[in-house]
Formats: C-alpha cells, sequence, structure tokens
C-alpha cells in the first residue's frame, strides 16, 4: 500500500456512538441544546504579597482564555498577603475551573467564590462637558449621579472590590501575621461548591 | 501519550494507544464505550478530537491527583481525586465482580481484525520507517528507553514500538518540541545507565540539537540516534498534502546534509542505511559500538502517517488513506 495507507472500512462504515456532548464536554441530550449560559462570578484570593503574583495571575486568565471583567488587588491588614478580588462571566463549568486553576499557584492562599449578597464597591470618575462645576454636580447629586446629559468625555472604573457580609470570612486565615502553610489555612467554600 | 508503557500492548486486554495517531482499533473503543474510566489523562485535543465526539455514550470515571484537572475538559461523571495506584487499588477492592464484558471484548477484537496497524516493506523499494521500528523494537530487551524528537518519526515511534514497560516512552509529548531527540537520549541515559537507549529523530528535528552529540561522545554514552530521514520536515508536508490541497511550502529541501557524516566529525560512530534487508545488521552494528552512535536511515519520502484523525474531528472517523482525509 502506498504512502503509508492502512487497511480497514471506511468511515461511514464504522460503529457510531448514540450521544453526545456540548462543547463544555457535559454528555447531553443529542436532541436538546443543553449548555450553561455565562454567569458573573466574585472570585476573592488572598496572596501572598510579593512581586509578580499579579502578573502570574492575570497571565493564567489569559493564558486560559477566562472572560474577565476586572481584577483588583490591594494590601490587607498583614503585610504578607494581598486580596484580590476577579469578576469573571462565564459558564458555571468555566467559574469552577478558574477557581481550580487559582488554588493551583503556589502564591496564592485562598480562593472564594463570594455570595451575590457580598459588598461590592467600585469607583467610577467620569469626565463630563460642561462649563460650570458647580451646576454640574448639583445636577449630578440631584438625579443619583446619572450625567447623561453632559456627555461623557472620559471614564475610569477601578473594578470591583469585594467582602463576604457579616460572619461569613471572605477567607480565613489562622495565623495571620505569618506568611500561612497550606495546614493552617481553611478555605471556606460556598453552598454550591 | 506520557502514559505509554503502564499496560503492555503485548496484553489481549490492550487497545493500544488512541487520539489523533492512534489505532483505529482503540479510537473506535473510546467512541462506543459506555463507561471510560481515565487515569492521569488531561483529555488533551489530541486525544478529544472534537469534544462533542469524544466518547459521547461514556461514563466517565476520571482518576487524578490534580483536582483541576477535573471536568476541565470533559466532564467527570465520577471525580476520583488521589495518587492513582492507590485509587486503583481501592476501586478494585471496591469491586463486587467481574462484570460480563464477553460481547464488548468479542467487538474489540473484531476491531483489531479490521483495522491492523499494517504495512508493506519490499526489498526493492524505498525503506519503510514501520520496518526500522519494528526491528530495533525486535532486537531490543523490554525495558530499552526510546526517546523521539517530534513529527512523523515520532508517531512512528509511538505506534510500531509495541510497549510493555512503563517509564520507556520519552519525547516531549503536548509541549511538541523538535530538537528533543539528542538531549533527551543523552538524558535518559545518565539517569538510567543499565537501560539500553534509542533515538528516534526526524531530520528537522535533528538539525536542531545535533551539537549535544558532542556532550554524549565527550562523556562516552552508549545510545543509539536513528534519524528517520525523509528529507523534510514530514508531518509539514503531510499536513500541507492533505489539508492544503499539496501545496507544499518550506517543508522540502533541495539538499540535506549526511548525519553519519556529522556523527562521525563529533567523534560519534555514523551508519547509513538505505536497504530494507540491511536494516537489522545496521540497528546491531550500532548497537554493539561502545559510544553514541547515529543511524542515517534514508526512508521512503512519500510515507504519511495513518490513522489520522484531522485536527478537531471525530474519532471514530479516522483516516485510513488520502482519500478519507478529503472526505472529512
Ligand atoms: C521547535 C519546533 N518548531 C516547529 C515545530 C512544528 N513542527 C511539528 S512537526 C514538524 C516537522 C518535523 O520534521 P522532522 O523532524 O524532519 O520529522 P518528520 O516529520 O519528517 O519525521 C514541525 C516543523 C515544532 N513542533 N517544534
Amino acid at each position: 500500500m502506498p504512502n503509508g495507507e492502512l487497511p480497514g472500512p471506511d468511515p461511514d462504515e464504522r460503529m457510531e456512538p448514540t450521544g453526545r456532548r456540548n462543547s463544555q464536554g457535559i454528555r447531553v441530550d443529542p436532541d436538546a441544546e443543553a449548555e450553561h449560559p455565562p454567569e458573573r462570578a466574585v472570585l476573592s484570593a488572598l496572596v501572598k504579597h510579593e512581586p509578580g503574583v499579579l502578573a502570574e495571575i492575570s497571565g493564567l486568565f489569559s493564558r486560559r482564555q477566562f472572560n474577565i471583567e476586572s481584577l483588583t488587588v490591594g494590601p490587607t491588614v498583614d503585610d504578607d498577603l494581598a486580596r484580590m478580588t476577579i469578576v469573571i462571566e462565564e459558564p458555571r463549568p468555566g467559574i469552577q475551573q478558574a477557581k481550580k486553576q487559582l488554588e493551583k499557584r503556589i502564591p496564592v492562599i485562598s480562593v472564594r467564590e463570594l455570595n451575590h449578597d457580598a459588598v461590592q464597591r467600585e469607583l467610577v470618575i467620569v469626565k463630563v462637558n460642561g462649563r460650570e462645576p458647580d451646576k454640574v454636580n448639583a445636577i449630578t447629586d440631584m438625579y443619583d449621579g446619572q450625567t447623561q446629559q453632559f456627555g461623557i468625555r472620559e471614564i475610569v472604573r477601578t473594578g470591583y472590590a469585594a467582602l463576604a457580609r457579616g460572619e461569613s470570612p471572605t477567607a480565613k486565615v489562622k495565623e495571620p501575621n505569618q506568611a500561612p502553610t497550606e495546614a493552617q489555612v481553611e478555605t471556606e467554600e460556598v453552598a454550591d461548591d | 501519550m506520557p502514559g505509554t508503557g503502564s499496560f503492555p500492548e503485548d496484553d489481549p486486554l490492550s487497545m493500544g494507544i488512541v487520539g489523533m495517531h492512534g489505532t483505529g482499533y482503540g479510537n473506535l473503543a473510546i467512541s462506543n464505550c459506555d463507561v471510560m474510566l481515565a487515569v492521569g489523562t488531561r483529555f488533551d485535543d489530541r486525544l478529544t478530537g472534537d469534544i462533542e465526539t469524544f466518547a459521547p455514550d461514556a461514563e466517565i470515571a476520571h482518576v487524578d491527583i490534580d483536582p483541576a484537572e477535573i471536568s476541565k475538559n470533559v466532564e467527570a461523571d465520577y471525580p476520583l481525586i488521589g495518587d492513582a495506584a492507590r485509587v486503583l487499588g481501592q476501586l478494585d477492592d471496591a469491586m463486587p465482580g467481574t462484570p460480563d464484558a464477553e460481547a464488548w471484548l468479542e467487538q474489540c477484537d473484531t476491531w483489531k481484525e479490521e483495522y491492523p496497524l499494517d504495512y508493506e516493506a519490499p526489498e526493492d523499494e524505498p525503506l519503510k520507517p514501520q520496518y526500522v521500528v519494528e526491528t530495533y523494537d525486535e532486537v531490543t530487551p523490554e525495558d530499552t528507553i526510546v526517546c523521539a524528537g517530534v513529527g512523523q518519526h515520532q508517531m512512528w515511534a509511538w505506534q510500531y514500538w509495541t510497549w510493555t514497560e512503563p517509564r520507556t516512552w520519552v519525547t516531549s509529548h503536548g509541549l511538541g518540541t523538535m530538537g528533543y531527540a539528542v538531549p533527551s537520549a543523552i538524558g535518559a541515559k545518565i539517569a538510567a545507565p543499565d537501560q539500553e537507549v534509542v533515538s528516534f529523530d526526524g531530520d528537522g528535528s535533528f538539525l536542531m540539537t545535533a551539537q549535544g552529540l558532542s556532550v554524549a561522545v565527550r562523556e562516552n554514552l552508549d545510545l543509539v540516534i536513528v534519524v528517520l530521514n525523509n528529507e523534510a520536515v514530514g508531518m509539514v508536508r503531510q499536513w500541507q498534502d492533505g489539508f492544503y490541497g499539496g501545496r507544499r511550502m518550506a517543508s522540502e529541501y533541495p539538499w540535506i546534509p549526511e548525519f553519519d557524516k556529522i556523527a562521525e566529525a563529533f567523534g560519534a560512530k555514523g551508519f547509513r542505511l538505505e536497504e530494507t534487508d540491511e536494516v537489522e545488521e545496521t540497528i546491531q552494528a550500532a548497537r554493539e559500538y561502545d559510544g553514541p552512535a547515529v543511524i542515517d536511515a534514508i526512508i521512503d519520502p512519500g510515507e504519511n502517517v495513518y490513522p489520522m484523525v484531522p485536527s478537531g474531528g471525530d474519532n471514530a472517523k479516522f483516516a485510513l488513506n488520502e482519500r478519507h482525509l478529503e472526505g472529512l
């Protein structure tokens, strides 16, 4: 047989499975379209406060092509630790995968997906058209921050910072003044985990 | 691919290797099975092809030590996180008995008969790479370590060697780094001085790290590099023929160095192999040489690797020839 060709029946003469998976690798009813729709998730990661961590985490998200809405990072009361808040929009399997990939990174101490009732804040600075700043201020106050009528010139957003509400910890670390070992860390997972 | 050898291929229950260049019978078995026990695999795209057609009837029990691998590409119906040996032991203990799989095993045997990895190696035709690999396998001990570069030669080595021992297949797997064959052979020989080491390389891959021979000579490492020389970056040429209407671009060379002489220049032993009836004696001479040896095996330049599942294709629809490829 020339060119490495091999014997055997043609593709359309072979046994065929009846099932199907969706693009997320989940077995589905072959006649139904059952993809998980994307949803918004807020992940909070407690990480070692050291150079290169932000690059490592953002690199992880870009390499694995997670759809990221915002990523913020800032120090905590413990000088050795920083907290990242990552908002992603992904189907549920993608969110689970993002959490697992984060947990795998060495500088990441704990990861938690926050409930929808978590305290979430974002700062937005808007530059609008208008000659008299006092009036602009008064009107935006009156209309609860609405600025459309002036026309937005430039805008900047910080991305979300978020903390779990009340008794529920965003990440629990037993001895916060030392870089915690794996055994010292307890990660609290949300109910759906 | 990294798990090659962990289950002996000469066992009647072995269905060989699967995925893009896997066996026809292996790919039909994974496509049609109803339960899959997947141990330590990351379900990479060269294994799964199109995710939507991958083992679509199978409930999957996925054993892995890394939770991030579970349901990453293919959903695990039964995620089992832990050390493979331990989890398999526990599963074995938990099994109430041996399930009746007679009909399934019969089906698997039929596929093996229908889709053999057969080739012909007539003595009056150009040398077949498959024959070089099989002959090498026949004359060497079971625990021989086999290394490879990246390309067609790597796939032939993988397909036509009969793997019976774990940790004997050393290649760059998903990283796909050409030039791996010489340095990995050196590493393998240093790590396992009591095992025989052979490395199958392509002419293109060999040109990337041939200078490693100087280390092999300096350290007097007893290893053999077999360059399956098709005077082309063959895997690229195969894709250009199969998927780009035969428009060959930068995949063939107008001239290629003589690798046996390169070997000699480095102080290694060089052999040139062109004839099918000289395969065994050349292999034996290279093995007997005390130190690094290079066999420049001039193979049939038209040879392609089959079976082949095109990138992102349905594993069950593997091509056995160019006509199948065109129809896919
Ligand atoms: C460093 C590197 N460059 C390019 C590629 C892409 N590539 C994959 S196989 C191949 C051809 C390999 O040719 P050769 O080593 O002669 O082996 P053959 O396919 O002819 O057996 C190329 C260029 C690669 N995998 N690695």
